[in-house]
Order: structure tokens, then C-alpha cells, then sequence
């Protein structure tokens, strides 16, 4: 059941011309995680700080439940936001910080106290309970952050990049910790971030905002998988893409004759650029009887964000092939094979337009090209 | 029990590196050096007898002379003055500080000028143009010198405001209203909070400016308002008064050191 729904939300900051937003809509499940990925400057703070009640919006609807928020100032939402940067009270002990919370909602004082240790311990860290903020690090501040904004109990909550200014360590424990809170108090969050990582360990959907609107919503692996333009497949890591002709059956490129998928074959002919994501694709001996193949020559060994990665230049294309761990580096100017499953070959049209699509499971009955044709016409 | 899980006591806490003790000199030389011009005062305040050559006085006694009722009615009357323009002074320092924090940056910067010209200027001086200028508005008396002394504290409090809310950080508040807090709990429970130690020391320069004038008093007062700095200026200007003069100046001292103290423990006590 859905939750938190935004519905064609309009953003333009005042003494500005431009949209912020331009009709952002979204929906998140009830107990559910959305990752909101985008690139800077694309509107994902605004939408969290409208959504939150910060930002008056030109246009649209927020709704938590089945009543609309839109209207309500923001202490009277069922939202709380955590911002990236935690923003304890400083004059405050970390129980107070928390017992504030409580106290805000209506508690009295000495029952706030005494409840808040209780959310202290939700997030291990009753042992900091009596320190003040100016003397946590930033992963136990973030913890601290976290079980404030829990206390108050609200109804959906807001991630605005709270992991982002921690070292990796601190990240994956704070990773950790928000899928045991997802675990015990099921809460509906709603997390910005741009980190692809991020939003696989944490959240079990992702939407995609660009330029203000949102191109795509689904399962993370989907749009990894089949995102909605050229544009969406870089900015989601992707390392391949190759333009060539579409013929109803093949797609015609430097790389060759590659078949799509069946599903595929409803496309219009035409120019299509053809997305591989890096971790699909393999090396394999060369002349190998394998099939999908293509071969060309080793140009780098690289390792990027410290993945092992081999580039191949196969006919003038240069394709980004991630290696697993262990796996023997092909010596550079070598010939070698690169294994394109088909699987892997996913059509967008040329034209690099987007439209706001939601993906269908990578799995599930429509997973096919045809996803595609309404971006083709 | 281990090395890494053994409790640290509270001895092994305490730092004896070089750098600590060299801090700790300095901090008893400073220590030293503003108690040292108190300590003759002290003396002579409850010196009877103390002449030259000897070291100490050589017979203590109660200033009875100066101890009187109209010592205290002088004491009084400065405490209410300096309360009114400590309270008064900060209040519009606040103000203008405020309206200073969100001006453009080029009339914060002329109004900065402004007000350290009047700061650094000669406090005669000061007093004479305000004088002149509440004279010829026709306030004079009590009222006349409580809005001159307000107006001479004014540079320093806006100061110390406009500098409190450059540093304050607004984000708390915005923080405080997605917890559920109303405007009035936001107000009580983070912006008064945070913004009590600079209030008090904004209010302690300006309880000094009251407390410690002399010149606005005499020439405003027309001699309905006596003060303490006038009771010390007059026992200043006779000769064989050194008990009293010192006496005086001790009871000058209190109230000045005891606020310095509030400022700081509110400090302490908010700013860790």
C-alpha cells in the first residue's frame, strides 16, 4: 500500500526563473526504502525539502496516507528529515537531543528521557548518551541523527545524503544499521543519495531524477539493467554505449551484427544505441567456441573505484569489461574474446530522450525490449 | 580484563605533558597579573593605620565612614541604572545586530565603521555631543542619563549580537521544526539556548558602560543621581580618604566580576 505519494510536484525557488522541480511524482510502499538517485543540481534535495514542508510548491500534491500535506507547515507533517549533515543540538547532551524529539510530540520531560534511551539503544549508542555532539565522530553523530528523528515518531522518513560525508567504514556500518532498523521498526524512508552502492545495500527501489522530473522508478538491478536513455545508462555507471542501425532483428554497429532479444523485434528500424553494462560482459579466450562473442585487443588494465576492468578495443570501440576478483589480467595488446550475452543488449533509441517510464521487473512477463518502444516513436 | 577494555581513571586523565604546563603558567601569570592591582585594594580597604614604609597595614579595621546609608542608596542607584541599560542596550543591540546579520554587505560594512568610530572614540568627548543633544531635546535628569549611557553602550552590544547571529546556525531551527517543534518551542528550547552566552556578555559590556560612568552622570544629573563612581570621585579628590576610596572601589569591583562570571558559566555551561 502506498505510503508517501508526490504527485507532479513544481518547484521554482523565489528571485529564479528556472524549475527546480518539474512535476516530480513518486510513490513509496508502506515499510518501504526508495533511493532517490540523480546527479547534482537535478532537484533531489528540493523534492525531500518540499516533500518536508521547507519549499512551497507551484504545482502538485503531497500525500502521506490519504490525506494531501501540501498545505500543512512542516512540524505538522508526519515527516522528519535528516539532513546530511547531522545537525545535533549542540548545546545538548545526545539523551537530550533525543528526549527534545519526545518532548516536541508531547511527552513530558521525564518520560521523554527515560523513551529516549530506548531509541538510543535502537541505533547502539545508549554509550554516548550523556556526551555532547561536539565530541561524537560523524558515524555516531549520524546514529545519534537517526534515533532523534525516529523518536519523533514520524510517518515517513527523509534521507537527505546522511551517509555521505563518512569514511567507508562508517558507511557500510550505517548501512548495516538502517537495514536492522528497516528489520524492527519497518519504517517508510526515502533516502537521496548518489551513490549506486548505497542504494543497493539499503533501499528496495530506486527512482531516477533528472533535471527536475522523475525519468524512472523500479528495482535498482532493473534499471542498472534497462535504464531509459544513454544519458540514464552513464549516469548509472554504465561504461558501454554503441551507436549503430536497428533492422527488426540485429543491431549493426563497430562491434558487428549483434541479434536482440525477441521482444526487441516490435522496434521501428533505426538508429539505436545499444547499452552493455561492464559487469555483464566477460573475457574469454580468444577463438574461443563460446558464443556472443567478439573479439578485439587489450588496450588497459584499470580499477576503477578499485574493480579490476579491462578495455578492449574492438573495432574502434572501446568496451569496458569488469573482471572478477582473482581473474588473470590479459597482458595489454593481446587478443581476446568478449563474451556479449543477450541478455546484456539493451536498445535505446539515439535521440537520447528520456521519458518517465517505470521499469518492470528484469524477470517478470514484459521483460523485454518492447519496454522501449514507446521512447522510439 | 584486558589493556584495551581496563577503565581509564580519572588521574591517568589528567595531561602532565610540557605543552599542558606551559599552558598553566601562563594561565597563573595571567592569573596573577589581573589580581595583583585588587590585592592593595583589598588591604586598604580594611586598612585603619598603613603608612610608609611598612608593608602591611599596621592596624585592620571596618570602614565605618563609608559604610552608611548613603553608600548603599549609591550602590543602588548605580545597580538599577546599569541593569536599565544593560537590558535596554542589549535589546536594540540584538535588534541591530540582526538587521546588521541581513543587510547587504555594503551598508553592514559602513554601519561597522560607524560603530567602531564611536567605540574608539574619546567617551568625553561622546558624552558631551550626547549631553548637548538630549539637552536640547529637553531631556535632562535620571531619564536624560539612562538614554545617553544607552546609546554609549549601543556600539558594543551590536557587536557582540551581530557577531552571535553570524555564527548562529539556522539549519538547527529547520531541524527542530521537521522533530515536530512549534515556533514558541523552537524559539525556547534552541535559539534562546544558543544565543544566552552571547546575550550575557553583550549585557555585561553594557552594565559596565552604566556602572562605571562618571562624566554623563555629573553633567545630566544635575545632582539628583548619585552614583558610586560619583562617591569614589569625591572621596578621590580629598586627601587621607584611602579607606573609604578603596572601600568604594571594592564595591565597584563586585558586581562587574560577579556578571563576568554569569557570562562565563553560561558559556561554559552552553557553548562545550
Amino acid at each position: 500500500m502506498t505510503l508517501l505519494e508526490v504527485c507532479s510536484l513544481e518547484l521554482t525557488y523565489p528571485g529564479t526563473t528556472g524549475k527546480v522541480l518539474r512535476g516530480a511524482s513518486l510513490a513509496v510502499e508502506r515499510g518501504g526504502c526508495m533511493a532517490l538517485l540523480g546527479p547534482s543540481g537535478s532537484g533531489k534535495s528540493s523534492l525531500l525539502r518540499a516533500i518536508a514542508g521547507f519549499e512551497t510548491p507551484g504545482a502538485g500534491d503531497v500525500r502521506v496516507g490519504d490525506r494531501s500535506v501540501t498545505s500543512l507547515p512542516p512540524h505538522r507533517r508526519p515527516v522528519s528529515l535528516v539532513f546530511q549533515r547531522p545537525r545535533l543540538f549542540p548545546h545538548l547532551t545526545v539523551l537530550d537531543n533525543v528526549a527534545l524529539s519526545l518532548e516536541a510530540q508531547g511527552s513530558r520531560r521525564r518520560a521523554a528521557r527515560s523513551d529516549a534511551m530506548r531509541f538510543l539503544e535502537l541505533v547502539s549508542a545508549t554509550e554516548l548518551a550523556s556526551r555532547r555532539p561536539a565530541t561524537l565522530s560523524g558515524g555516531q553523530e549520524q546514529r545519534v541523527a537517526l534515533a532523534r528523528a525516529l523518536a519523533a515518531r514520524p510517518e515517513v522518513l527523509l534521507l537527505d545524503e546522511p551517509f555521505s560525508g563518512l569514511d567507508p567504514v562508517a558507511r557500510d556500518e550505517m548501512h548495516a544499521l538502517l537495514r536492522e532498523l528497516r528489520a524492527l521498526v519497518e519504517p517508510t524512508l526515502l533516502m537521496v543519495t548518489h551513490d549506486r552502492s548505497e542504494a543497493a545495500a539499503v533501499a528496495d527501489v530506486a527512482a531516477v531524477l533528472l533535471e527536475g522530473r522523475i525519468v524512472q522508478t523500479g528495482k535498482l538491478d532493473d534499471l542498472l539493467a534497462r535504464p531509459g536513455s544513454a544519458t540514464l545508462h552513464r549516469f548509472l555507471g554504465g561504461a558501454n554505449v554503441v551507436r549503430g542501425a536497428f533492422d527488426g532483428r540485429a543491431h549493426r554497429s563497430a562491434l558487428g551484427t549483434l541479434p536482440v532479444d525477441a521482444g526487441a523485434t516490435a522496434l521501428p528500424h533505426g538508429e539505436y544505441d545499444l547499452l552493455l553494462r561492464q559487469e555483464a560482459l566477460s573475457l574469454a579466450d580468444p577463438y574461443s567456441t563460446m558464443p556472443d562473442t567478439v573479439t578485439g585487443v587489450v588496450i588497459e588494465n584499470t580499477r576503477p573505484g578499485g574493480a579490476p576492468r579491462t578495455i578492449v578495443d574492438v573495432g574502434g570501440v572501446h568496451l569496458h569489461i569488469d573482471r572478477d576478483y582473482g581473474q588473470a589480467e590479459p597482458a595489454v595488446g593481446a587478443q581476446v574474446d568478449v563474451v556479449i550475452p543477450m541478455a546484456a543488449r539493451w536498445l535505446v533509441a539515439a535521440d537520447d530522450q528520456v521519458t518517465t517510464a517505470v521499469v518492470p521487473p528484469l524477470h517478470g512477463e514484459s521483460a523485454t525490449q518492447s519496454i522501449m518502444r514507446p521512447m522510439a516513436q | 580484563m584486558t589493556l584495551h577494555t581496563m577503565p581509564v581513571t580519572r588521574r591517568q586523565q589528567v595531561s602532565t605533558s610540557p605543552r599542558d604546563r606551559r599552558r598553566h603558567l601562563v594561565s597563573l601569570l595571567v592569573a596573577a597579573l589581573l589580581l595583583l592591582p585588587i590585592t592593595p585594594l583589598v588591604a586598604w580597604s580594611f586598612a585603619e593605620q598603613w603608612t610608609f614604609p611598612a608593608i602591611v597595614p599596621q592596624a585592620w579595621g571596618w570602614p565605618e565612614q563609608v559604610w552608611n546609608a548613603g553608600t548603599v542608596a549609591a550602590f543602588a542607584t548605580s545597580f538599577v541604572l546599569a541593569t536599565f541599560v544593560a537590558c535596554a542596550a542589549t535589546m536594540l543591540g540584538a535588534m541591530a545586530g540582526l538587521g546588521l546579520r541581513r543587510a547587504p554587505r555594503a551598508v553592514s560594512t559602513a554601519a561597522s565603521i560607524l560603530l567602531l568610530a564611536a567605540a574608539a572614540a574619546p567617551p568625553f568627548a561622546l558624552a558631551m555631543g550626547a549631553t548637548v543633544g538630549s539637552l536640547q531635546l529637553g531631556v535632562a535628569g535620571p531619564p536624560a542619563v539612562a538614554m545617553v549611557l544607552v546609546v554609549l553602550a549601543l556600539p558594543y552590544t551590536t557587536f557582540v549580537m551581530r557577531a552571535a547571529f553570524a555564527g548562529y546556525d539556522e539549519s538547527l531551527e529547520e531541524q527542530g521544526r521537521t522533530l515536530g517543534m512549534t515556533s514558541w518551542m523552537v524559539l525556547r528550547w534552541i535559539r534562546i539556548p544558543l544565543l544566552l552566552p552571547s546575550v550575557a556578555t553583550a549585557a555585561l559590556l553594557a552594565f559596565i558602560v552604566g556602572w562605571s560612568d562618571y562624566i554623563v552622570t555629573v553633567l545630566l544629573g544635575g545632582g539628583d543621581l548619585i552614583t558610586l563612581p560619583l562617591l569614589i570621585a569625591g572621596a578621590a579628590s580629598g586627601t587621607g580618604n584611602e579607606q573609604s576610596l578603596a572601600f568604594l572601589g571594592m564595591l565597584a569591583i563586585a558586581p562587574p566580576l560577579m556578571m563576568t562570571t554569569l557570562a562565563f558559566g553560561l558559556a561554559r555551561r552552553y557553548l562545550r
